[in-house]
């Protein structure tokens, strides 16, 4: 099976199309992805303390095209699809507008973009090396996770993944914008046991992080919190049931702030869904600590980063919230059109400014009789609809500030509400950031690294 | 009615050829114990999103071919979606060296790959036997199609006309429910139709296997405020499995009304009877995930212990089934949605017990991890695409039926609740506990729903959570399969739903779960 045509005769059917008029715009985009894969499980007693499971080379390449056409009554119809390049081109773009004859949207024009090409993205999202060398690069970071798993002493190594992928996409618009970029990905998982033979007991504690620069991991810390986890699991009792005042960290603060992204999006307030608009406090009857809710797509090395749109506006942070009120929404080009506003930045992390500095994490833990300090969720569910939160507590710290106690919790269900219990939220001085991965959307976190939030069911 | 089976995609069909030949050439390369194979796999999605303001047709296509060996005790791959022979033959040279590299041996190794004789001689569903013809030779392909009995839509414009016709239905009912409804005047309603097929190819010394499988779903959502109300309906082959009827319009309105109107629970211990959705997610999430032969092999999963330990873990109640050779659902005229012919490792799909009567049986695996276990290999290795990694996952998992009706359970409770709607889980195998949630509750007293719903404390999902052993030695009873029927159930096997799973927090494939109607007592609400 032979290539029979190449990306730029792709872009120069699609540019012919439009301009004869069978095409309103269009994106062309080729996407290559090349990434290695590392699976560990335990060793032999005698040997090393981890062995080698699975390795796995992946390499893709992809060309797609999205195309917008004409129909009666100023509508649009729009179809995306994955192109072959061993399959006859004009065949496949009819076969794309044959697509979008029989979807329906709103009319929209593609703005003219503020620059026409860029060779290299604004924010740094690519490691230098990474590309050239792969396999080298990603050998070096497995060699060094097994030295970490071996280094660390005590409990049981159960498991590990590393994973190293870089990839390029290059975009083409119907604006005759013209974008490249590369990004480098990484992603580490580990898993220690621990085990109280006395009792006939056993406990484990995943921990999973995502990164867009090596600098960014510590493999030994990661063994010895997973190691610490479990541990602590082993000595870990039921919450009781009550309203506590719950410390939650960054990645937390990411999946909670996601769904308020999602009601912050003017994309929801078009379709009528649950959104929140400009003028509208975002936390009503708010009285926790000032702050800045930011949308940021420059953070160097941060998972949803991008300098630019596929048509060519240049994303800069935006402002969503000040001293508790929405400012702004986001807003692509289309979206922007269909509510009558100006286009803004549509991607990116979530950057919590808190105003007046923060308050350590110690006082934080002592500013309330109770305060319950969540270390793991077993599996957080965020709702955008309602922003509600609820998850079994897979391991946290019950500080007691009266007994100056504290002692391990495990289990139980918290059930949490944005609304109501960030209603006097506090926010740490120590920083901190948390990012995850998903082809379809990234998310991240930046800002205090801890936030205490109040009146939050547990049962048990 | 004229049933076909799902055909082979013809860009697929044109691929043996190059396989064989790369096959031969990674088999030449190899080390007389290693274990070379290929698999290669065309996934295409189309979905069709009817909304008020909007609707739209995606076509989502992913191809690509993954080369392995399993040498020593290591599975490694290369995957590629430049399908050209030189490429693959590149490929499989630089599979070789990743071998090598890693200090393995030629003689090093030593998994035998089963026989066409070695197969037949299992427990095989009539589905798949009779599609094998005859006596197989090591270099027959065969293929295996879902059996189809109203052929799925030529063109896209015509699926396209379905789910608008749907959508149109679907709000038209809607108009007609009275005003002192809480569903009545929704903010919005939308219909989502996906229609999956997904191609297939298998190559090692032995067998040639290729299978196309229709995975198809619809979607109704009505949405107001921050409540929603959905009904799904799915399964693997024609436009039977997407059918939906004025009872399923009704259901979508009934959930959003009783989520709007739920009052707040108190959190505590209630007798709670599952309906199939709910028994299905508590299997998968219980023993389920804790027996997946990749985490008993990695240490993670406490199942193994309790296995070789002999430790019972339920009652008598607790049998829960893997099976993904599922191909009448319920009463339901076609597959479920999680089953399939044979696994992404060309193993033959077969019903598994996990758990029987509260034992602990042997786990699901996969290649490398029945190798590293020394377990039996079963029809459980799956990825999430071509460019993913193998784990073992589930398919379609359920608890066996008991021999009630569903009154007779509803007789059981003094003061308890019914849940219907799911909403996620999350898996604990190494500690045990188990997290399922659950839109909403329905408050029953003395037998008989009285009407009142209940969302958690926060006004959100409830989350039933706790220690599975206990639960699984707390099940009261269970319904029959066909539970509104006095009658001796006439299918073969329970309901299972249209879902998805994730593992280890990510990994997301198809997957089904149900059962029957189950009473469980004392479980932690909140």
């Amino acid at each position: 099976m032979k290539d029979t045509w190449k990306f730029e005769e792709l872009v120069e059917k699609l540019s012919k199309e439009k301009a004869l008029g069978f095409i309103h715009h269009f994106q062309a985009q080729k996407m290559n992805l090349h990434r290695r894969e590392y699976y560990l499980v335990g060793g032999s007693p005698e040997g090393s303390r981890s062995c080698r499971d699975q390795v796995r080379s992946i390499d893709q390449n992809e060309v797609m095209a999205q195309i917008h056409v004409g129909k009666t009554n100023r509508r649009l119809g729009a179809a995306y699809k994955l192109l072959y390049r061993n399959q006859d081109l004009s065949e496949q773009i009819d076969s794309l507008k044959r697509l979008a004859q029989i979807s329906d949207e709103e009319w929209w024009d593609v703005p003219t973009p503020s620059q026409s090409k860029i060779e290299q993205d604004v924010v740094p999202t690519f490691v230098a090396g990474h590309r050239e060398d792969l396999a080298g690069f990603s050998d070096h970071l497995i060699s060094k996770y097994e030295g970490a798993v071996s280094q660390v002493e005590g409990g049981y190594f159960n498991s590990a993944e590393v994973t190293s992928s870089i990839q390029g996409v290059t975009t083409v618009a119907s604006n005759g914008f013209e974008y490249h970029r590369e990004s480098s990905r990484f992603y580490s998982e580990v898993c220690f046991s621990q085990a109280d033979k006395s009792k006939g007991q056993s406990e484990e504690f995943l921990i999973t992080e995502w990164f867009g620069h090596p600098d960014q991991i510590d493999f030994t810390h990661m063994c010895r919190a997973s190691l610490e986890g479990a541990q602590a699991l082993l000595e870990a009792e039921l919450p009781k049931s009550g309203n506590y005042s719950v410390l939650i960290s960054a990645d937390v603060l990411r999946e909670i702030f996601d769904t308020v992204l999602w009601q912050l999006d003017g994309h929801q307030q078009y379709l009528q869904m649950p959104s929140k608009k400009e003028g509208e406090p975002l936390i009503k009857d708010y009285k926790g600590m000032p702050f800045s809710l930011i949308l940021d797509p420059l953070i160097p090395y941060a998972l949803p980063s991008a300098g630019y749109t596929s048509f060519g506006f240049a994303n800069q942070p935006l402002a969503l919230a000040e001293d508790n009120q929405v400012i702004n929404t986001m807003r692509t080009a289309r979206v922007a059109q269909y509510l009558k506003k100006s286009e803004t930045t549509a991607l990116g992390s979530v950057r919590v400014e808190c105003h007046g500095g923060g308050v350590p994490y110690d006082d934080l833990c002592q500013s309330a009789e109770q305060v319950l300090e969540i270390h793991q969720f077993s599996g957080l569910f965020c709702n955008p609809m309602d922003l509600t939160f609820s998850s079994e507590i897979r391991l946290a710290r019950l500080h007691n500030t009266k007994t100056g106690q504290s002692r391990w919790i495990k289990g139980g269900n918290l059930s949490g509400n944005f609304t109501e219990n960030f209603r006097n939220v506090q926010w740490s001085a120590e920083k901190g950031a948390s990012y995850s991965y998903d082809e379809k959307h990234s998310k991240g976190y930046v800002g205090p690294r801890y936030a205490l939030i109040s009146d939050v069911t547990v049962s048990a | 009615m004229l049933e076909t089976r799902g055909a082979l995609d013809p860009h697929m069909n044109d691929l043996k050829g190059t396989l064989v030949e790369v096959f031969d050439h990674l088999k030449k390369l190899s080390g007389p114990n290693w274990y070379p194979h290929i698999t290669a796999e065309k996934r295409v999605n189309h979905v069709f999103t009817i909304h008020p303001k909007s609707q739209h047709s995606k076509e989502d296509v992913t191809q690509g071919i993954i080369l392995r060996l399993f040498a020593g005790n290591i599975l490694f791959e290369r995957a590629t979606d430049n399908l050209s022979k030189d490429n693959l033959i590149k490929l499989a040279n630089g599979l070789v060296e990743d071998v090598e590299r890693a200090g393995i041996g030629k003689d090093q190794g030593g998994y035998r790959p089963a026989s066409w004789t070695d197969r037949l001689a299992q427990n095989l569903e009539d589905e798949i036997r009779c599609q094998i013809p005859g006596e197989p030779s090591a270099n027959d392909w065969v293929h295996f199609g879902v059996r189809i009995r109203r052929p799925l839509w030529g063109e896209a414009s015509e699926a396209m006309d379905y789910a608008r016709n749907v959508f149109k239905e679907f709000v038209d009912y809607g108009q007609h429910l009275p005003p002192t409804d809480p569903a009545s005047a929704p903010d919005v309603c939308s219909v989502r139709m996906n229609l999956q097929d997904h191609h297939f190819l298998f190559i090692d010394q032995e067998v040639r296997l290729s299978q196309t499988l229709n995975r198809n779903a619809i979607f109704l959502t009505a949405i107001k405020g921050g409540d929603r109300g959905t009904m799904m309906r799915g399964g693997l082959g024609g436009q039977e499995t997407v059918e939906v009827f004025p009872r399923d319009y009704a259901q979508a309105y009934q959930d959003l009304s009783k989520s709007i109107r739920a009052d707040r629970l108190v959190p505590g211990k209630y007798k709670l009877l599952m309906s199939p959705s709910i028994t299905g997610v508590f299997a998968h999430e219980a023993f389920g995930h804790s027996q997946e032969g990749d985490t008993w092999a990695r240490g993670r999963s406490k199942a193994k212990e309790l296995y070789e330990t002999r430790v019972r873990v339920g009652n008598d109640h607790a049998t829960i089934v893997n099976n993904p050779a599922i191909y009448q659902n319920g009463d339901e005229d076609f597959a479920s949605w999680g089953s399939y012919f044979f696994d992404e490792e060309g193993w033959f799909a077969q019903r598994q017990e996990l758990v029987t009567e509260g034992w602990l049986n042997l786990p699901m695996t996969n290649l490398s991890s029945a190798n590293r276990l020394g377990a039996p290999r079963t029809a459980n290795g799956k990825r999430e695409k071509w460019t993913n990694a193998m784990y073992v996952r589930q398919t379609n998992t359920y608890f066996s039926e008991g021999g009630r009706t569903f009154q007779d359970l509803m007789k059981m409770v003094d003061y308890g609740f019914l849940a219907s709607v799911c909403y996620g889980g999350m898996e604990d195998p190494k500690g045990m506990g188990i997290q399922v949630g659950i839109a909403y509750l329905e408050e029953i007293k003395d037998g008989v729903l009285t009407g009142r719903t209940f969302k958690a404390p926060n006004g959100g999902a409830v989350q039933m959570t706790g220690y599975v052993p206990d639960y699984l030695n707390q099940i009261i009873d269970k319904s029959k399969i066909e539970a509104f029927s006095s009658e001796a159930d006439q299918v073969p096997h329970p309901w299972n739903e249209v879902g998805g799973c994730g593992k280890y927090h990510k990994e997301y494939v198809v997957a089904g779960c149900g059962g029957p109607f189950m009473l469980v007592d004392q479980v932690h609400l909140g």
